[in-house]
């Protein structure tokens, strides 16, 4: 699926990654958490190559990720509190008292206050994925991933997802990156676009030059984001 | 008519469809193919069976979801276990004396019931009950949280999911199936022994004299060497193949079906094979 994509992420920065659907996204976004191993190649972090760690080296580098999947992929056997508490209550030894403040205050971030005894089944699709964010920023990770965070939702929700997408970059200070379709709103988080085509990286670019660029493959996924699949032509 | 549609039943009418017509037509591509698929499943079946034991030291991770499994496993068998022992050991105490009618003095009755249950009907029953119950559940279970990424989800939050989700269902089913096997043990032959007293003319002495005078502690430790064996097939198949389902519902109702199919026909291997290596046969 992918063949010899090439990416850089600088600390700090927010890194939009667009594409067809099925061109490799979301495959290329669990590579870089390594759920997914290349054939080939390596995945480079701080100089490290994940692909060759060890087992319980990745699990401990995992430690300083979160991410949120395109379904929300809550444990259904688990209440809000549970999902959310799950990495603190395994990897800290913090007493209860404080994983609950903290859950908390994840679930303030994410306007879910009072939330805490209800099992995923209770939940509507963008609470669900409101509840996968305070997951995701539970155990305070330096890397943010997130896999298509609006797909499904309607737009207002996808709305209240974008602001705070923006508002934890902004406010946790940490690298980001966000596999999407919704270039529009995108757009105006990130600071670097890379746009995936035929299992390479086509496009690498600040957002204003994503708008400007001549690449024809680009331009029509461009346009048609702005006006409609097919519209490319008329424009 | 179209070429592809008459081509097709022309070989219908020929009998040359369908997967038989396959096997005939190209014998040794289809048992390369089925070589092939069973080396596969095996390797990847050992090397899950060595991430569970590196996954042991991991006390940490399993502690909790064990506790919750054996009670899951318990709570949901007990009932059922009690109901089928009743009926197994009714049963067999009848067969048992029409069996042994005119031919054997009543106290043998005692005697066959003990090691009839202890030997075989109590783990088999146990286990069998076990497949259905508790190894389609868990392979349905861990076959949705696959396909919904939640085993994904589980790792990036640095879980071992070999240590959170497989290690603590295979130990409960290798402590819970021997435990399930003395209650139905002792449920199916205190059915057998209130059956004989109805229905035939045996006594309560005469049924356990019968009884005691054949039992060896190695009749009821050989159903229970079986009953681990039992509830590691059980549980490890199970979590096998909800682990690696894949392709959505359809993948989760394959992996649930394939778990009973599977883990019946290896415990009847293993009731055969415990028999021939402990019972000296």
């Amino acid at each position: 699926m992918l063949r010899g994509v090439d990416l850089s992420i600088s600390e700090g920065r927010t890194v939009a990654i667009i594409g067809e659907s099925g061109c490799g996204k979301t495959v290329l976004l669990k590579m870089i958490i390594g759920l997914l191993k290349p054939d080939s190649g390596s995945v480079l972090l701080h100089g490290q190559d994940l692909t060759r760690i060890k087992y319980k080296e990745l699990v401990e580098i995992r430690k300083g990720f979160g991410m949120v999947f395109q379904g929300s992929a809550l444990f259904d056997s688990l209440t809000v509190d549970g999902n959310v508490g799950l990495g603190l209550r395994r990897h800290t030894r913090v007493s209860e008292e404080e994983i609950r403040k903290k859950i908390n205050w994840c679930l303030s971030h994410v306007g879910l206050e009072g939330a805490e005894d209800r099992y995923p089944a209770q939940l509507s699709g963008g609470m669900k994925k409101r509840v996968a964010f305070a997951r995701a920023i539970a155990m305070a990770p330096q890397f943010l991933l997130y896999d298509e965070p609006t797909t499904g939702l309607d737009p207002i929700t996808a709305g209240r997802i974008h602001q705070l997408i923006d508002y934890l970059n902004r406010k946790l200070s940490v690298t980001s990156i966000i596999v999407t379709h919704d270039i529009a709103v995108v757009s105006r988080m990130a600071d670097r676009m890379a746009m995936l085509h035929q299992g390479v990286i086509r496009f690498e670019g600040t957002p204003e030059e994503l708008m400007r660029a001549d690449d024809p493959v680009v331009r029509q996924f461009v346009v048609s984001s702005k006006y409609g699949r097919g519209e490319y032509e008329k424009v | 008519m179209g070429g592809a549609e008459a081509n097709q039943l022309k070989g219908k009418a020929q009998g040359t469809s369908g997967p038989l017509s396959h096997i005939a037509m190209n014998p040794i591509s289809f048992i390369g193919k089925e070589v092939i698929k069973f080396s596969f499943h095996l390797g990847r079946m050992v090397k899950l069976l060595w991430e569970i034991l590196k996954a042991v030291p991991d006390f940490r991770t399993y502690s909790k979801p064990l506790a919750k499994q054996m009670l899951v496993i318990g709570n949901r068998s007990l009932t059922i276990i009690f109901f089928i022992s009743i009926l197994a050991g009714m049963t067999v105490s009848v067969q048992t004396a029409y069996n042994l009618k005119s031919y054997a003095p009543l106290y043998f009755l005692g005697s066959t019931m003990e090691k009839t249950i202890l030997l075989e009907f109590g783990p088999l029953l146990a286990a069998f009950i076990l497949v259905g119950r508790v190894g389609a559940t868990i392979a349905a279970e861990l076959g949705t949280m696959r396909v919904t990424e939640q085993i994904d989800a589980l790792e990036s939050l640095a879980f071992n999911p070999v240590s959170y989700l497989i290690l603590p269902r295979v130990v409960a089913g290798m402590i819970m199936v021997p435990v399930l096997t003395i209650f139905a043990n002792a449920v199916g032959i205190t059915a057998g022994w209130l059956t004989c007293i109805a229905k035939t003319n045996v006594t309560t002495h005469q049924f356990f004299y019968g009884f005691k005078s054949v039992y060896q502690t190695f009749d009821l430790s050989f159903g229970l060497i079986k009953a681990v064996f039992f509830g590691l097939t059980i549980t490890f198949v199970s979590c096998y193949e909800g682990y690696y389902a894949r392709q959505g519902a359809e993948g989760v109702g394959r992996a649930a079906t394939n778990s009973v199919v599977i883990a019946s026909i290896i415990i009847l291997i293993l009731d055969y094979f415990w028999a021939s290596a402990l019972l000296g046969f």
